[in-house]
């Protein structure tokens, strides 16, 4: 049992207090890392601990006065290496820390760097992007990743500093929790080394060698999938463990997954289900997603409670096609810019479409924040582009390109702020339709495909391109003159669309 | 004369003579009880003669250091020592009348001599020439007050060895001076006499002066005093005293033997609660100093005891806090809670402090969060020449709500007042860090250390980052 007592603080004792304090009883410290942090006169000093241990008893707290000679918590043996048994990497979780354990080889220390459990029932994840690269030396807290779950994307935050010696994990490929993705060594002959031990240890289901028992101890820790065939673990993507598991399908059955390694993923089991159901026509039950269940609550209460009406307007769209092609040359962009770019516009303009009917009250929004409705895997989402009013077209259109690809990817912009809703089911040819109401707002534009029809004009009938949106608002707050004027206002931009640049 | 009274008074200090001004104040037939001087300690042997021979002291200081601010003055000034008592004797007159026309004003009833307990609700008063009388009181408040402790086995010849009684009242000056206690009383003579030429030694036991205050401040004026040629001995005791000649020879632990004209023994004050017959009706009491509750009332029914004598705190100020809700309980109301209250130490520069100090914080266990300025950076410090001293604010780390405000610096004692009000209010250091000061003052000094107590002091360089490591010790077997 060693004592780690605070050392001499600077020039004058008195007055110091403890600030922080980064470790508890239980905890493994290495030589180097911080303990706690303390504030004098002029100075804060972090300390340090002197050598490996583990945490017996803190002996101070936040805010206690100390003085140098003091102790500052008691250590006892350092763990040995394979000692990092599953309660012990729990306690030193949180959902983006990763749990590691130290190897010392014949010739240099190498950590790996784990692939972290960011979720109880968290079995892998997608390596998104590297941050840093092989050479970079890390410190405690520097973001290093990004990963993918099922749930959502998220940063991994080192918690151990060193050098990057190997990145086994590349960008794109699925890791297993607590599997490695990179070493940090001062050599890279160590990391060598290292994985030969590893894969020894992996190969082999019996006792465990003196570097190799955390990977066995860590996936002991693992919480099993829901595989219900017995011959050994399958390689399938969470979603499709998901699938397999409502449908009661035998992962092992399905001979070859189409993703990386091998891997079965989703799109398998749906070829799999289509081949294996297609002939005995058993209905199939899928379990509500949260996406699922939100959007049938939201859309439900919003058919139920709002009273829509609706104004439908169809607008020569020749000079709109006409600039959108000519504006593609310079920049990307949409047809769908110039429609949200046009809404924003009225929408910042008439104060009605931007009000929320609250029980006894109208709340009038200043920022004309539009949603734009956009389709994915999983379900319906509305990304807000901010102050679109405010943004010149190619500004919006890139705005508008980026928050429609974070939703796609799972990460959701400006939830909640919207004002207004632009949806468009052009691309499938749709002539026609009108949206529900996105609660809490009090409107929403359906727009259709660009088509060629007629267009009658003093008489004269000519063909031309032409394109229908149905406004539907929510009557407690606009009235039939007010979405007239929204439809007009539209139709006046949208025809003369050099405005909208 | 009518001898039934609603409250009766013991002593007329700042405990006494104010808790007679309340309770007549408040409609209650009062009567009051001295012995001595009216004003008690404080106005004839404590706060006011002291304060008065400090402000000549250190008039004498700003002329001895003129030229420092550009100020010529021809020849060496020097001092009247017989003028300045005079000057003070005056001010202690005009104070004692003072209080007796404030007390005719009221209608409160003056009794002279020496008042004792000598049944339930009966105090028996003998004048100066053997004269008895008997007062019947419904409340009896003792405000008796303390005297100067002194050390058996010391020579008792008051002119030689003295305490702050006489020392108050010196009609001539000592040559050399032992001043045995470096706490408040001590360093207050220690400075002041230093200006007046005499050759000062303090010896404190403890490790060092005013060893009840924030232990910075205590350094920083040992510091100051060594400058200004006093001599210091802290962590020493004077094992030993005895009359040689016309002064005293001090044996001092670690000093050896050291010669003296004159002893000022300031080693603390004990109560001057004996024979005034608290056993007649069973009051309780702990070497000496009488046990009082949060409403000053002691164990029986219809006493209380405010001031010196009840040992809680030996300011004067405190004493006339008890003594309003001593007298707000005795007729019936409420007495209030008991609210902080500032020390202040009259040396130049002055200390002042209101609240906790880090040492009792860290005897605690309290989790506290520290800020500290050091005055001289201030603006008004260098311009008018003050530089000397440092202001501390202690927090408590979780809450803010502020525990404790030292200072050491010039006007300390008036500038205690802004801290002590927020202590007052249960403000945090957020809020004394917030409040707009006048600039430029000494005062901004506080606001600085609060501001330091999240490392945001405007005035103050951000603290470095450092790291160490730990030192690594083994346990000792047991």
């Amino acid at each position: 049992m060693q004592i780690l007592r605070i050392p001499a603080l600077g020039k004058v004792d008195g007055d110091t207090f403890v600030v922080s304090v980064a470790v508890e009883p239980g905890g493994a410290v290495e030589k180097g890392q911080v303990l706690a942090a303390m504030q004098t006169a002029d100075q804060v000093v972090q300390i340090a601990s002197p050598t490996d241990g583990t945490v017996a008893e803190v002996s101070i707290f936040p805010g206690k006065m100390v003085c140098s000679g003091e102790p500052l918590l008691s250590l006892g043996a350092p763990p040995s290496a394979p000692q990092l048994n599953s309660t012990q990497a729990q306690s030193r979780q949180n959902n983006s820390n990763m749990t590691e354990q130290s190897a010392h080889t014949a010739s240099g220390q190498v950590t790996p760097i784990l692939m972290p459990q960011a979720g109880q029932s968290m079995e892998e994840g997608t390596l998104l992007t590297w941050k840093i690269k092989e050479g970079d030396r890390i410190e405690v807290g520097q973001v290093i990743c990004e990963i993918e779950t099922d749930k959502a994307t998220m940063e991994v935050e080192a918690t151990h500093a060193g050098r990057v010696a190997k990145i086994v994990a590349q960008e794109g490929t699925i890791v297993e929790v607590k599997h490695p993705i990179a070493f940090l060594a001062d050599n890279d002959a160590d990391v060598a080394t290292f994985m030969a031990g590893q894969a020894r240890s992996a190969a082999s289901t019996s006792a465990p060698s003196e570097k190799t028992d955390a990977p066995a101890a860590a996936s002991a820790s693992v919480a099993q999938p829901a595989v219900i065939s017995t011959g050994g673990r399958v390689k399938a993507s969470p979603a499709a463990r998901k699938i397999a598991h409502e449908q009661g399908i035998d992962l092992a059955a399905i001979a070859a997954g189409s993703g990386p390694g091998g891997r079965i993923i989703s799109h398998d089991i749906k070829t799999a289900t289509a081949a294996a159901t297609a002939p005995s026509g058993k209905g199939v039950r899928h379990d509500l997603s949260k996406m699922r269940r939100a959007i049938a609550q939201n859309l439900l209460w919003s058919k139920q409670n709002v009273p829509h009406f609706y104004t439908k307007i169809t607008i020569d769209a020749t000079p709109l096609l006409g600039l959108y092609r000519k504006t593609k040359e310079q920049f990307t962009c949409s047809l769908n810019d110039f429609v949200t770019r046009a809404c924003a516009i009225v929408v910042a303009e008439i104060p009605a479409f931007r009000s929320q009917y609250k029980d006894d009250h109208i709340m009038e929004q200043p920022s004309a924040h539009i949603g734009i409705a956009v389709g994915t895997e999983n379900g319906l989402t509305v990304p807000v582009v901010l102050n679109a009013d405010r943004l010149s077209l190619r500004d919006l259109a890139t705005q508008s390109r980026q928050v429609v690809e974070s939703a796609r990817n799972g990460k959701l912009e400006g939830i909640g702020q919207g004002v207004f809703t632009v949806t468009n089911l052009g691309m499938f040819g749709v002539e026609e339709f009108s949206a529900i109401i996105n609660p809490p707002e009090s409107a929403i534009l359906a727009v259709g495909a660009i088509r060629e029809d007629v267009i009658v004009k003093d008489g004269v009938m000519r063909p031309g391109r032409v394109m229908t949106m149905v406004l539907s608002a929510d009557h407690r707050v606009i009235d039939g003159t007010v979405a007239g004027a929204f439809a007009a206002r539209i139709k006046a931009l949208l025809e003369q669309p050099e405005q909208l640049l | 004369m009518d001898d039934r009274f609603d409250i009766a008074v013991i002593g007329t200090g700042p405990g006494g003579y104010i808790a007679a001004l309340k309770a007549a104040q408040m409609g209650a037939k009062t009567a009051v009880i001295e012995k001595h001087f009216l004003g008690g300690t404080c106005l004839n042997y404590g706060c006011i003669p002291s304060k008065a021979l400090l402000a000549s002291a250190e008039l004498m200081y700003t002329i001895n250091h003129a030229s420092a601010m550009g100020v010529r003055v021809n020849g060496n000034a020097g001092f009247d020592w017989p003028a300045i008592q005079q000057r003070k004797n005056k001010v202690l007159k005009g104070l004692r009348s003072g209080i007796k026309s404030l007390f005719g004003a009221r209608n409160v009833t003056l009794f002279s001599g020496r008042g004792v307990i000598t049944g339930k609700g009966q105090i028996t008063v003998t004048a100066e020439n053997g004269v008895e009388s008997s007062i019947n009181a419904d409340k009896t408040i003792i405000a008796v007050g303390s005297v100067p402790a002194r050390i058996p086995g010391w020579p008792d010849d008051p002119k030689r060895v003295c305490t702050s009684d006489e020392s108050l009242h010196w009609e001539t000056l000592p040559k050399r001076l032992l001043i045995v206690g470096g706490g408040v009383i001590g360093c207050e003579f220690a400075c002041m006499m230093r200006e007046y030429g005499v050759e000062v030694t303090v010896v404190e036991m403890l490790e060092r002066l005013m060893p009840e205050m924030e232990g910075a401040l205590g350094k920083q004026m040992q510091a100051i005093f060594q400058k200004r040629g006093i001599k210091v001995l802290v962590g020493a005791k004077v094992e030993s005293l005895k009359s040689v000649g016309d002064g005293v020879t001090a044996e001092v632990s670690g000093a050896g033997a050291m010669s003296f004209d004159r002893v000022l023994v300031a080693v603390g004050r004990r109560p001057n609660t004996e024979n005034i017959g608290l056993d007649t009706v069973g009051i309780n009491a702990e070497r000496g100093f009488i046990t009082v509750d949060d409403k000053m009332r002691t164990n029986i029914d219809g006493y209380y005891c405010i001031g010196d004598a009840n040992g809680r705190t030996l300011l004067a100020h405190a004493a006339s806090a008890q003594a309003m809700m001593a007298v707000k309980d005795a007729l019936g109301k409420d007495a209030g809670p008991l609210l902080p209250i500032p020390w202040a130490v009259y040396t130049f520069p002055e200390v002042a402090g209101v609240g906790i100090t880090s040492e009792q914080a860290a005897k605690r266990d309290l989790p506290v969060r520290i800020g500290q300025f050091p005055i001289g950076y201030l603006g008004k410090a260098m311009a008018a020449g003050h530089t000397e001293g440092t202001v501390k604010v202690i927090a408590d780390y979780n809450t803010d709500k502020l525990l404790g405000v030292h200072l050491l610096g010039h006007n300390a004692t008036e500038i205690i007042a802004s801290a002590a009000a927020m202590m007052t209010v249960g403000g945090t250091a957020k809020d004394l860090a917030n409040m707009v000061v006048a600039h430029p003052t000494i005062g901004e000094a506080v606001k600085e250390a609060a501001e330091d107590v999240y490392q945001s002091a405007m005035h103050l360089p951000p603290r470095k980052m450092m790291r160490k490591e730990a030192d690594l010790t083994k346990m000792k077997s047991k």
